[in-house]
C-alpha cells in the first residue's frame, strides 16, 4: 500500500474516533442547552450502543455502496438500488397488515419488531433482482438497475395497497420506520449479526479489490485480463444486497451514506477497490456519527429527528461539494 | 414575433373566458346549495366520512338516520352503503344515496374541493369538523346539532340537548381529579417505543392527562419523537403506554431497559380503539387512562429503593374520588340506552 | 503456434453473425480483418479471445480449447483492446495498465516498459476515464502489452480509430515490434492506409462468411475490396519510386482524379 493510501486511512479512522467521542460526550436534552460531559450509568450504555448501531451501519452501508458502484460502473449507485430498501419496506407493511388483520396468527411475525420482516421483504426483493436482472444468461449492470427500478415500483405499489387496508392509524407507522432511526437499545445478537457481516464485507471487499477495478471496464476487456464476470457481479451483487437487506431490517432506510462514503474515501485514497472498501467503510462509519450527532445538537421544539433526515437534507449538498472537489483532482 | 404575441394573447382571452364562466358556475350552484338546517329527524339522510363523526352520530340517536359510511365506521348496520374514507369518497354512490348531511372531518389541507362542489351542486349539507384535540371535540359537538336540525323545531331541540349533555359529560370527566393520577407523578405516555413517540403537551390524550390533574413527563408539543436517553433523563415515575388499533405495543415492551418506572414496575398497556383518534368517547377513554393507572397501585416513596410492589395490589380504600366522580358521571346525566358514551367498553 | 477458429458459426436471435468461419492466426504474423460494417468482425474477435462461446466449431490455442484454458493461462497468451475502451472508475493510467497483470503475477518492469512504449510516461499519473478518446486507446493498448507475453496474440478492435497520424506511428512500431520479438497480432481496421502498413495476412468477411484470406498483398487488392466491400476501390502508389508501394483506396470522390 502506498503512503497516500496510508495518509487517507489513518486520517478517515481519526475522525471517525474523535466523532465517536463527540458523540459520546457532547449532548442536548430535549428543549435544553448544549452539555459536554463524559456520560455514566445507564446514559452511557445509551450512547455506546448507539455509537456501535452508527458504526456498524455506517460501515455495512458503506461497502454495499462502494461494491454496487463498481460492480454496476454507476458513480450514483447506493445500496438501495436493487430494491432493498422497498422491499423491505413491504415486508414491515405486510407484517403490519397481518398484525392488525389477524392477530393471533401474526404473533411470531412480530416478534424482533420490524427487523425479520424487513429482512425477509429486503431479500426477496434482491433474491427477484438477480433472478431478473439477466441478459443472454449472463448479468448485465443496466439490466440489474431496470430490474431494480421494476422491484422497487412493484414493492411500493404492494405497500400503497396494504396502507390502503388498514385503518388510518396504522399508516403513519410505516412512514416513522421509513424515515431511518439509529437503534439505542440494542439486541446483542441482532447486531452482532449485523456487525459480523460488515467486517466479512470489508475483508471481502478488500480481497476482491483488484478484481472490483477490473469489473468496471468493458464486459469484453474484462474478461481478456482474466476476470470471471458472471461470478464476480453474482457475488458482488449477493453480498451488496446481504448487507443492505440487514442494514435496513436493524434502522430502516438510511439515506446517502452507501452513496457519499464511496466518493468521500476515493477524494483521499484514490479509486483501487481493495483500499477503497476500507477507506468507505471508515467514512460510512464516521458520516453515520456525524450525523448522529448533529441529531443530538439539533433542537426544533418538535422532539428528535429521526437520522435520515439529516442525512438526506445534508446528502445533497455534501455529494455535490464531493463530486465538485473529484472534478479537480489531478 | 408579432405571431408568438397573437398566440399568447389570445390563450390569455380564453384562459379568462374559462375562469370567468368557471365562477359564474360556482356561484349558481351556491345558489342552488340549501344551507338551511331541516326541521325534523326524520328528513336526516346522513352519509359519513368519519369514524368518529359517525360515532357522534349514533351516540347522538341518529343511527338511523345514517344511510352511508366509511368501511372503519362501527355501531352501524354492516348493510349500510360504504362511501369513502378520511382521505377518498366514491362520488357515484354518494349521488346514488341522494344523502342530506355530508360528515367530513377534513386533514389539514382542508376539504376535497371536489367533495366541496359535489355538495354544492346537489344542495347536500356539508358538515366539516378537523378532530385534533379536546377543543374540536367539544368545538363539534356544539355546532353540529344546530347545523343539521333547526333547533327551533322538537327534533332539533331533542337533538341539541343531548349534544350539550354529551359535553357535560366530557366536561365533568375531565373535571375529575382522581387519586391515581395525581399519584402516578410525572408520566410518559408512549405509543411507540422504537423510537419512543410521546403524547406531549396539547395532543389528544396529553391534554385529557393534563385535564384530570396529571403531570407530563413530556413537554414538548405535540406527538415528539425522543430518544432512550431522553426518556431515562426525564425519568417518568410512570409509563403508560398506549395501543391504538393495529399496534404491535405489548406491555412487556419496555422489560429490558433500566428505567425506574420499569424497574418499580409502573408501566401500564392501555388498549383503546379511541387512543390514538379523537372522538366523542373521551369519558370512556378518560376513564380507561384511570383504571389503568389504578392498576399499577399507589407509587413507593421516591426514596425507597427496589422495595418491590405488587402492580394490582387492592386499592379499593384509596379511591374514593375517582369512584364519586364516575358516580357522579351517572347521576348527572341521563343515559340513552343505545349511547356508547355511557358504557363502560 | 496458432490461435485458431475451427468451422465457427454464432446466430445472434434470428440474425446469423458467422457462417462457418475458419480462421488461422499465426504468431510472428499480423493478421487483419476487414468487412462492411456488420460482416461480423468484432463477433470474430469476441469468439477469438473467449468471450463468446460460439454456437457450433471450435477455438484452439495450438491445439488447446480455448474455454478449458486456465484464466491466466489465456491471459498471458491473448490480450484484447476493444473499439472503444470503458474506464468506469476513476483509476489512474499506471493503476489502469497494472491491471492488465490481474490474472498473472506481477511484472513491474513489463508495466513500466508497457507505459513508455505506448508514450504515457507523463501521462501515467492523470486519470485514465478523463483522458481523450486517443489517449484512452493507447491506455488500453499499453494494459494489453503489460498483459501479454512476448509469444502471445494481441486481439485488437479497430486499434487505431481514434489516434492521430503520430499516435498510430507509435503503434506501427509497438505492433512490428511485438510481432517480431515472436508475437502475433489480430486487428480490425477500416483503415486501408494502416492495414497495408501493418498486415501480413488478411481476412476479407462479409455477412458472417470469410470471403478471401491470405497474404495480404494478394488479398488487399481492389478487386477482392470491391467485392467485399460492395463499393470502388483503386489502387494508388504511397511513397516515392524505390520505397513507396501499391495500396488499395476506396473511391469516395464520383470522378477519378488524373493519374
Amino acid at each position: 500500500m502506498n503512503r497516500r493510501v496510508i495518509v487517507g486511512l489513518a486520517a478517515l479512522a481519526a475522525i471517525g474516533v474523535v466523532l465517536a467521542i463527540l458523540r459520546l460526550m457532547l449532548s442536548r436534552p430535549l428543549a435544553g442547552a448544549i452539555e459536554f460531559g463524559w456520560p455514566d450509568g445507564v446514559i452511557l450504555d445509551l450512547r455506546l450502543a448507539a455509537i456501535v448501531s452508527a458504526i456498524v451501519i455506517g460501515t455495512a452501508l458503506a461497502v454495499s455502496g462502494t461494491m454496487l458502484q463498481a460492480v454496476l460502473r454507476n458513480p450514483l449507485a447506493d445500496p438501495y438500488i436493487l430494491g432493498v430498501s422497498s422491499g423491505a419496506g413491504l415486508g414491515v407493511m405486510t407484517a403490519m397488515y397481518l398484525a392488525w388483520a389477524m392477530p393471533e396468527h401474526a404473533r411470531w411475525l412480530t416478534a424482533w419488531g420490524t427487523v425479520g420482516p424487513a429482512a425477509l421483504g429486503a431479500i426477496a426483493a434482491i433474491s427477484l433482482v438477480l433472478a431478473l436482472g439477466r441478459r443472454s444468461g449472463e448479468h448485465d449492470p443496466l439490466t440489474l438497475v431496470l430490474a431494480g427500478a421494476v422491484v422497487s415500483a412493484m414493492c411500493g405499489a404492494g405497500i400503497v395497497l396494504l396502507q390502503h387496508l388498514v385503518p388510518h392509524g396504522l399508516r403513519g407507522d410505516l412512514t416513522v420506520w421509513m424515515m431511518g432511526r439509529l437503534p439505542e437499545s440494542i439486541d446483542r445478537s441482532i447486531v452482532g449479526s449485523v456487525a459480523a457481516m460488515a467486517v466479512l464485507g470489508v475483508l471481502i471487499g478488500a480481497r476482491m479489490g483488484r478484481a472490483m477495478d477490473v469489473a468496471t471496464f468493458g464486459d469484453d476487456e474484462a474478461h481478456a485480463v482474466g476476470l470471471h464476470l458472471g461470478r464476480t457481479r453474482i457475488v458482488l451483487v449477493a453480498l451488496a444486497g446481504l448487507l443492505a437487506a440487514s442494514t435496513v431490517a436493524l434502522a430502516g432506510p438510511i439515506a446517502f451514506i452507501g452513496l457519499i462514503a464511496p466518493h468521500a474515501a476515493r477524494l483521499l485514497i484514490g479509486a483501487r477497490h481493495g483500499p477503497l472498501v476500507v477507506g468507505s467503510a471508515l467514512a460510512g462509519a464516521a458520516l453515520l456519527l456525524g450525523a448522529d450527532c448533529l441529531r443530538q445538537l439539533i433542537d426544533l421544539g418538535s422532539g428528535r429527528l429521526p437520522v435520515g433526515v439529516i442525512t438526506a437534507l445534508l446528502g445533497g449538498p455534501v455529494f455535490l461539494w464531493l463530486l465538485r472537489s473529484g472534478r479537480g483532482s489531478a | 414575433m408579432h405571431r408568438s404575441i397573437r398566440r399568447l394573447a389570445s390563450l390569455l382571452l380564453l384562459g379568462g373566458v374559462c375562469a370567468l364562466v368557471g365562477c359564474r358556475q360556482d356561484e349558481s350552484s351556491a345558489d342552488r346549495a340549501s344551507a338551511k338546517p331541516a326541521s325534523a329527524q326524520s328528513e336526516l339522510r346522513i352519509a359519513s366520512l368519519s369514524p368518529a363523526l359517525t360515532r357522534t352520530a349514533v351516540s347522538l340517536g341518529l343511527s338511523q338516520r345514517i344511510v352511508g359510511r366509511t368501511r372503519w365506521c362501527d355501531g352501524i348496520p354492516s348493510t349500510i352503503a360504504i362511501i369513502g374514507d378520511l382521505q377518498e369518497f366514491d362520488a357515484e354512490r354518494l349521488v346514488r344515496l341522494a344523502p342530506t348531511d355530508l360528515l367530513v372531518q377534513p386533514p389539514a389541507a382542508g376539504i376535497d374541493p371536489g367533495l366541496r362542489a359535489l355538495a354544492a351542486r346537489h344542495g347536500w349539507r356539508v358538515h366539516a369538523f378537523p378532530l385534533d384535540g379536546l377543543a374540536d371535540i367539544d368545538g363539534m359537538l356544539a355546532a353540529l346539532p344546530s347545523a343539521m336540525l333547526d333547533p327551533t323545531t322538537a327534533d332539533g331541540a331533542a337533538l341539541r340537548a343531548r349534544a350539550e349533555a354529551a359535553r357535560a359529560a366530557i366536561r365533568t370527566a375531565l373535571d375529575a381529579r382522581p387519586a391515581a393520577v395525581a399519584q402516578a407523578g410525572p408520566t410518559a405516555i408512549l405509543f411507540a417505543i422504537e423510537p419512543p413517540l410521546a403524547f406531549g403537551r396539547g395532543s389528544y390524550l396529553g391534554d385529557i392527562f393534563e385535564a384530570l390533574g396529571g403531570v407530563n413527563a413530556v413537554a414538548t408539543a405535540g406527538y415528539p419523537a425522543i430518544s432512550l436517553e431522553d426518556l431515562y433523563r426525564l425519568a417518568p415515575r410512570t409509563i403508560v403506554l398506549v395501543a391504538g388499533e393495529g399496534s404491535m405495543l405489548k406491555a412487556s415492551a419496555l422489560d429490558h431497559l433500566e428505567l425506574e418506572a420499569v424497574k418499580s414496575g409502573r408501566v401500564v398497556l392501555l388498549v383503546h380503539d379511541e387512543a390514538m383518534r379523537p372522538g366523542p368517547g373521551v369519558p370512556a377513554l378518560a376513564r380507561a387512562l384511570i383504571e389503568a393507572l389504578e392498576a399499577l397501585g399507589a407509587p413507593d416513596a421516591p426514596d425507597a429503593p427496589d422495595a418491590p410492589d405488587a402492580p394490582d395490589a387492592p386499592d379499593a380504600p384509596d379511591a374514593p374520588d375517582t369512584k364519586e366522580a364516575l358516580d357522579g358521571l351517572e347521576r348527572e346525566r341521563p343515559v340513552p340506552r343505545d349511547d356508547p358514551l355511557g358504557d363502560a367498553r | 503456434m496458432s490461435l485458431v477458429l475451427d468451422t465457427i458459426s454464432h446466430r445472434f436471435g434470428a440474425v446469423v453473425a458467422l457462417r462457418e468461419v475458419v480462421a488461422r492466426f499465426e504468431l510472428g504474423r499480423t493478421t487483419v480483418l476487414l468487412g462492411k460494417n456488420g460482416a461480423g468482425k468484432s463477433t470474430l474477435l469476441r469468439c477469438a479471445i473467449g468471450a463468446l462461446r460460439p454456437e457450433r466449431g471450435r477455438v484452439q490455442v495450438d491445439g488447446v480449447a480455448l474455454q478449458r484454458m486456465a484464466r491466466g493461462s489465456r491471459a498471458a497468451r491473448i490480450a484484447f483492446v476493444a473499439q472503444r475502451p470503458l474506464f468506469g472508475a476513476r483509476l489512474r493510467v499506471r493503476e489502469v495498465v497494472e491491471l492488465g497483470r490481474f490474472a498473472l503475477s506481477a511484472r513491474p518492469r513489463r508495466v513500466e516498459e508497457a507505459i513508455e512504449l505506448m508514450g504515457l510516461g507523463d501521462s501515467c499519473n492523470r486519470i485514465a476515464s478523463e483522458l481523450s478518446a486517443g489517449f484512452q486507446q493507447r491506455v488500453a493498448l499499453a494494459r494489453a502489452f503489460a498483459q501479454i507475453e512476448p509469444t502471445g496474440w494481441l486481439v485488437l478492435d479497430e486499434p487505431a480509430a481514434a489516434l492521430d497520424p503520430a499516435a498510430t506511428r507509435v503503434l506501427v512500431a509497438a505492433l512490428r515490434g511485438h510481432v517480431v520479438a515472436g508475437g502475433g497480432v489480430v486487428a480490425t481496421v477500416h483503415d486501408l492506409v494502416l492495414a497495408a502498413a501493418i498486415a501480413d495476412e488478411a481476412i476479407l468477411l462479409r455477412e458472417g462468411r470469410v470471403l478471401a484470406a491470405g497474404v495480404a498483398s494478394r488479398i488487399l487488392r481492389p478487386e477482392q475490396l470491391e467485392a467485399a466491400f460492395d463499393a470502388p476501390f483503386w489502387l494508388a502508389r504511397l511513397g516515392d519510386q524505390e520505397h513507396g508501394r501499391e495500396v488499395a483506396f476506396p473511391r469516395l470522390q464520383p470522378s477519378a482524379p488524373e493519374a
